[in-house]
């Protein structure tokens, strides 16, 4: 057996490759837009045209129907020997090798391969012309679905190997008005997670409910504290406050309420979605509050560490 | 299109360049003053727009893990906020355009 040149599309590829050479056909990666020229035009306006669209080879045809291919090796050939203004059906190589629509990408791979041509043109059923393929199409689209693949395994993989935590606990003292400060408290709990490797998505989730907890604290409280404790399997977040207490909780729950001031306004805040927004976020979510203060205590749940096959056979 | 390039089509002023800079393709866009509009979204590699130039602008758009904030109405970033944007690695720049205008080209741009 001949020794494949592009090491893909073998037995041991990964299930990625496989999907990518099995699963897309050509129709999915040909350009469409083909740059294509009729049996009577002459040579010097294939050489603009190629010069043109920065390509080195095109299909001559006759309506959809392909009648041959030009190349620059053509057109070389034909300057040398003073032949330029020859029509293009004297110079084109005829019966091109070509690829179906509906073949996976593997069949143009193998082509690619086994013969030296930089392009294929691609028919359908019908035998028409719908496309043109290079090793470029090939190469962009495997990176692409590469890409992809890649993120989603990062992003898994991620989740898998976050640190243990133990037990981390966090005091942060928040002061009336503040704003100069406001937002430390929820970047030293951000700071903590990234540390210890937790997903993005669950830390995004916390500095959500952090930061308006504490934007809360600062607007609208005679100040408090906000306690931020961290487990191997959950962020608990409290914030609790002197004062004055909140009127009608239902109401400071529902979107777009607020009693904030202009001045709050001014500060970017006071939208009436403090409340809500952590609520939204929260996989637990507590409040209690008379005119000596209120408390707010939130949990949300990190994702499970996944144990790798080594460990479970330690285990065993 | 990356916040650089946005930065030179719009004729931006650059405040802090982050690392997303010239990297990042931004993907998603949010324009508000209030910041618990911002906090709600949950695209990655989004960039703000903003007319808000205190520094909670910038720990909104740090928590949102945004890769980048335009000032808009010819605002100026405070000291703070320049100190805080290094701190997190964020780009800020600055436009004489109003949000509107600035929403519209921006639009434009990411979609053309």
């Amino acid at each position: 057996m001949i020794k494949k040149i592009i090491p893909v599309y073998e037995n041991n590829s990964p299930i990625v490759i496989l999907d990518l050479l099995l699963e897309y056909k050509i129709s999915d990666i040909m350009s469409k837009n083909i740059v294509s020229v009729g049996p009577n035009v002459i040579m010097r306006e294939v050489k603009t045209l190629m010069k043109n669209n920065g390509i080195s080879g095109l299909p001559v045809v006759n309506g959809k129907r392909l009648l041959g291919i030009i190349s620059i090796e053509d057109l070389l050939n034909a300057l040398e020997d003073g032949l330029m203004d020859e029509p293009v059906s004297k110079h084109m190589s005829r019966n091109p090798v070509v690829l179906e629509e509906q073949m996976p990408i593997n069949f143009a791979i193998d082509y690619f391969e086994k013969y030296s041509y930089n392009r294929f043109p691609v028919l359908n059923s019908n035998k028409e012309i719908v496309g043109m393929i290079t090793s470029r199409d090939i190469t962009l689209h495997t990176i692409t679905v590469m890409n992809k693949e890649i993120k989603r395994l990062e992003d898994s993989a991620k989740q898998g190997i976050r640190t243990e935590i133990g037990n981390i606990i966090r005091r942060y003292p928040v002061v009336q008005n503040d704003f100069k400060n406001a937002g430390k408290a929820s970047s030293g709990i951000k700071k903590v997670l990234q540390e210890h490797r937790v997903n993005r998505k669950t830390i995004r989730a916390v500095a959500t409910a952090a930061y308006e907890l504490e934007i809360n604290l600062v607007a609208h409280s005679l100040g408090g504290e906000i306690i931020c404790r961290i487990t191997d399997n959950h962020i608990e977040i409290l914030a609790r406050d002197k004062g004055p207490g909140i009127k009608d909780i239902d109401l400071a729950l529902s979107e777009g309420y607020s009693t904030a001031n202009d001045w709050i306004r001014s500060m970017g805040f006071g939208a009436g979605m403090g409340l809500p927004n952590v609520k939204r976020v929260s996989d637990i979510f507590n409040i209690n509050s008379s005119e000596n203060g209120t408390e707010i205590r939130i949990v949300i749940n990190l994702p499970e560490i996944i144990k790798t096959d080594s460990t479970k056979k330690v285990q065993k | 299109m990356t916040i650089e390039k946005l930065a030179s089509d719009l004729c931006c002023q650059n405040h802090t360049k982050g690392s997303s800079f010239s990297q990042v393709e931004i993907e998603h866009v949010v324009a508000s003053d209030l910041m618990s509009e911002v906090l709600v979204a949950e695209e990655e590699n989004l960039i703000l727009i903003t007319a808000l130039n205190t520094e909670q602008t910038i720990r909104t758009a740090n928590i949102v893990d945004a890769v980048g904030i335009i000032l808009v109405n010819g605002k100026s970033p405070q000291p703070g906020m320049l100190k805080l944007a290094k701190e997190f690695d964020l780009s800020l720049i600055s436009t004489q355009k109003t949000m509107f205008e600035t929403c519209a080209a921006v639009f434009q741009k990411l979609n053309t």
